[in-house]
């Protein structure tokens, strides 16, 4: 079966998918505004080559994470307005995107694709392009650091 | 609890209406634009009869599975790299161009458009320039000469790390090249870097204690460090320092010859985020990766677009002669900085720049080599191509002074540090590239054409020579598999890849013009790390696995025979029951391997999250188990930072919070501290 999806039809589907990566990447919304829309830009010219929808959904987050690369963490420097400001949620999950917001870039990717996204070890290794046993190290070493800032609070393994 | 509300806090997180609006409204119009330059009857018309041929060819001549290497051959192209003549050249490079602007570009002409949509094209992989960068302004940096020594080098090699003594040292790649880590000892004393404390214990067996213990600077420092030991200074690497508002290494020169009171000498700050260092003679070089802000920059402020370093206290932007960029359409507003030290007083002997990124070092006694991993933007129409290639420079040291030489090209990605090899003025890679394939199929009674992708991994190993031209190679090894771990052992290079078992490759590049395949053994399980044990051996760390699923189980040792390298044989295995990690899975520092103690040691963590320290021995008989000692230290999972090491006839542990002494006989603990 052919398979074909217009970027118009992928952002409005998975406009958030994207924007939550990127802030999970980025630590800030301003940038990954900027982010959003250069990943579906970036869509555009390879729409043709996806098979379905589990591929559609990985090529957008391999893109969004290759777009926030160089999007180095010491931007929110400039920029402070703090993620959880707005948010309507209780105290105890504001601190807990805090928390997660002080790990190093690449271990907010691993803990935001596998507790909110869902997808396995194997599965983030094969969308990030890494092995196994890295993604599984990034988990570890960010569970670990979690462990002793949420104070007791438990990540389950 | 975590997920729950880590999830509800990232469910209220929303790209506003406004903007979401904005964004779509964008994509729509580039998608007709793109739609409109690629009209669609006439393409498919075309397609319908190259792919006829292309169908029959396939049927007549090609085998279903067998992949033809239609890649295009560039990776012989070697760039040059030009040195930049002022600041001001630097600065219309970096400087964002208005039509890559998200928000400047509506109300185009579709003429314009379209000029603009294949601009973009070519800034592909370059967005990092568009993008609003990370804040890097400094505006009151004065410029000054960097204080101190000339590039001389002292042939004086007192107390050097690299001396062999009765002590083992960090695992390193080239002799001679030291490389940086947490743990450091002269076979006297220990010195242990842990987050911004510096501890120096005394290596005395049982009698063993703690000397001192000093802060470190510890503004904005949030991660642990590296270090050098040499003579009486002990050279400190702080990444995550930030400084000015700006990413930058850290960088302490201690005088250590009093361990019970260490003192500060020097202070000097890189830009830049933290990738490696080397040390080699008295100098120590530092690379980093730096990121501008393209949108504040200032014309007049070169510290504003040119990554700077700071010698106690005096700030001074890399010289517009030692920047270097490739010849490119577009640039990123990523530089990677190399900085040299003197490992006396911390003097800045010289420093390059290279517009790009770096992922992977290399470094010889003569050379340092990066590289970076570009994405090959495809075109649509290309059959088939290599998705990723590794751009590699060339920079000659030499007693502290860089030199850029040249830069060329791999397809490809690599791992790490040990997939890259210096040898007899040859520069060899081995690498995994990811073929796509467009497979276009026609049904009956249908005018489309259906197009597919098949991708396809392959290794493949290169030989460059000095000016990084390639003059060997051997490709389409190992198909659906990548490249773990790489050793090159002079003439011979040794790989193994993996997906469901491991073989391990031994090619002889002997005639760095002709490489060849020698031999290659096929084995459960695969390897991270390869270290060369003593004669005709060579130990692989990895992971055991399922032969016909390739699930990962336990850690494995093997034991491989390269007396004959056409015809490497696994001498003995050892897979160590009820352990699945291990840190130096994934860095080979944290791995001890000492032929003469004849001492193979590594952290490891069991299926219930205990903290162990493996230690084997190899006899004649194989693997021996020698002990399995308990890490004492309230962080279970932190076995990252966790190294072994001996001094004479005890053995250390050293880890978050304590240093255990065991006999190295017995391996009983006879000493704790801290």
């Amino acid at each position: 079966m052919e398979y074909k999806i217009s970027a118009a039809e992928a952002f409005k589907k998975h406009s958030d998918m994207v924007y939550r990566l990127a802030v999970a990447r980025v630590k800030n919304k301003y940038d990954a505004d900027d982010i959003l829309q250069e990943v579906f830009l970036r869509f555009i010219k390879c729409k043709d080559s996806v098979e379905n929808d589990e591929h559609l959904k990985a090529l957008l987050i391999r893109i969004t994470i290759n777009c926030s690369k160089s999007m180095l963490t010491s931007s929110w420097f400039k920029r402070t307005e703090p993620l959880n400001e707005n948010l309507s949620v209780t105290d105890e999950c504001s601190d807990t995107l805090d928390i997660v917001m002080r790990l190093p870039q690449k271990y907010r990717t691993v803990i935001h694709m596998h507790y909110y996204m869902g997808y396995s070890v194997e599965e983030i290794a094969e969308i990030l392009k890494s092995k196994p046993s890295t993604v599984k190290s990034w988990l570890y070493r960010a569970r670990q650091k979690l462990k002793i800032d949420l104070k007791g609070d438990e990540v389950n393994v | 609890m975590f997920d729950k509300n880590y999830k509800s806090a990232m469910d209220h997180i929303t790209v506003d209406r406004e903007t979401h609006d904005k964004i779509l409204d964008k994509i729509i119009l580039k998608e007709e634009l793109r739609d409109r330059k690629n009209p669609a009857i006439p393409w498919r018309v075309a397609f319908a009869c190259v792919a006829c041929i292309a169908i029959v060819l396939g049927i007549i001549f090609v085998p279903r599975d067998s992949f033809k290497p239609l890649v295009k051959d560039n990776t012989s192209s070697t760039q040059t790299l030009k040195v930049s003549k002022s600041y001001d050249e630097i600065y219309k490079l970096i400087k964002p161009k208005k039509d890559y602007s998200f928000w400047n570009g509506f109300g185009v002409t579709d003429d314009e458009a379209i000029i603009y949509e294949e601009e973009i094209e070519y800034a592909e992989g370059d967005s990092d320039g568009v993008v609003s960068a990370p804040s890097s302004t400094n505006g009151s940096s004065t410029n000054a000469k960097p204080g101190g020594s000339s590039g001389k080098d002292t042939s004086a090699n007192l107390g050097d790390e690299s001396d062999k003594g009765d002590f083992s040292n960090t695992t390193e790649q080239v002799e001679g090249v030291s490389e940086a880590d947490i743990v450091k000892t002269d076979g006297k004393h220990i010195y242990y870097i842990k987050g911004t404390t510096f501890s120096i214990f005394s290596a005395e067996g049982e009698a063993s204690k703690l000397l001192s213990k000093t802060e470190l600077s510890r503004e904005y420092t949030t991660d642990y460090g590296d270090m050098f030991l040499k003579g009486d200074r002990a050279i400190i690497l702080q990444p995550d320092h930030y400084n000015k508002a700006k990413s930058s290494v850290l960088i302490l020169i201690y005088d250590i010859s009093d361990p019970k009171n260490p003192k500060q000498i020097a202070q000097v700050c890189q830009d830049g985020i933290y990738n490696s260092a080397r040390m080699v003679g008295d100098y120590m070089y530092l690379i980093s990766n730096c990121h501008i802000n393209v949108y504040e920059i200032d014309k007049d402020d070169p510290t504003t677009f040119v990554p700077t370093t700071e010698v106690n206290d005096v700030c001074k932007p890399v010289p517009a002669d030692s920047i270097y960029r490739y010849e490119q359409e577009n640039y990123n507003s990523q530089y990677t900085v190399i900085g040299s030290y003197n490992y006396k007083d911390g003097a800045m002997c010289d420093t390059a720049s290279l517009l790009g990124g770096t992922d992977n070092i290399y470094c010889s006694q003569g050379n340092i080599i990066l590289a970076d991993t570009q994405y090959n933007d495809t075109s649509d129409d290309t059959e088939s191509y290599v998705a990723e290639k590794t751009v590699v420079s060339r920079l000659a040291i030499k007693t502290g002074t860089i030199e850029y030489k040249t830069s060329g090209e791999v397809d490809g990605t690599l791992e790490n540090q040990f997939f890259i090899d210096e040898y007899n003025d040859y520069f060899r890679f081995v690498t995994t590239a990811t073929v796509t394939t467009q497979v276009k199929q026609k049904f009956d009674n249908s005018e489309h054409e259906i197009i597919s992708y098949s991708r396809n991994t392959t290794a493949r190993l290169t030989v460059l020579d000095s000016e990084l031209k390639k003059v060997g190679e051997i490709t389409n090894l190992a198909k659906g598999e990548r490249v773990y771990s790489v050793r090159f052992m002079g003439d011979t290079a040794y790989f193994v890849t993996f997906r469901q078992t491991d073989p391990l490759f031994s090619a002889d590049l002997s005639d760095p013009t002709n490489p060849k395949i020698l031999g290659e053994l096929k084995i459960p399980g695969f390897s991270e790390y390869m270290y060369p044990y003593g004669d005709g051996l060579l130990l692989g760390f990895g992971m055991d696995a399922d032969e016909n699923t390739g699930r990962t189980r336990d850690l494995k040792l093997s034991m491989f025979n390269i007396t004959d390298p056409a015809n490497v044989t696994e001498q003995d295995k050892n897979i160590i029951d009820g352990y699945s990690y291990s840190p130096a899975l994934n860095n080979h520092k944290a791995m001890l391997v000492h032929k003469d103690k004849n001492l193979i040691g590594f952290a490891a963590t069991d299926d219930y999250s205990n903290g162990k320290y493996i230690i084997f021995k190899y006899t004649d008989e194989g693997f021996v188990k020698a002990a399995t000692l308990t890490i004492e230290s309230d962080y279970k999972y932190a076995m990252d930072d966790v190294r072994g090491l001996f001094v004479g006839d005890a053995f250390y542990i050293v880890s978050k919070n304590a240093l255990q002494v065991f006999d190295i006989n017995t391996f009983l603990q006879i000493a704790k501290i801290g």
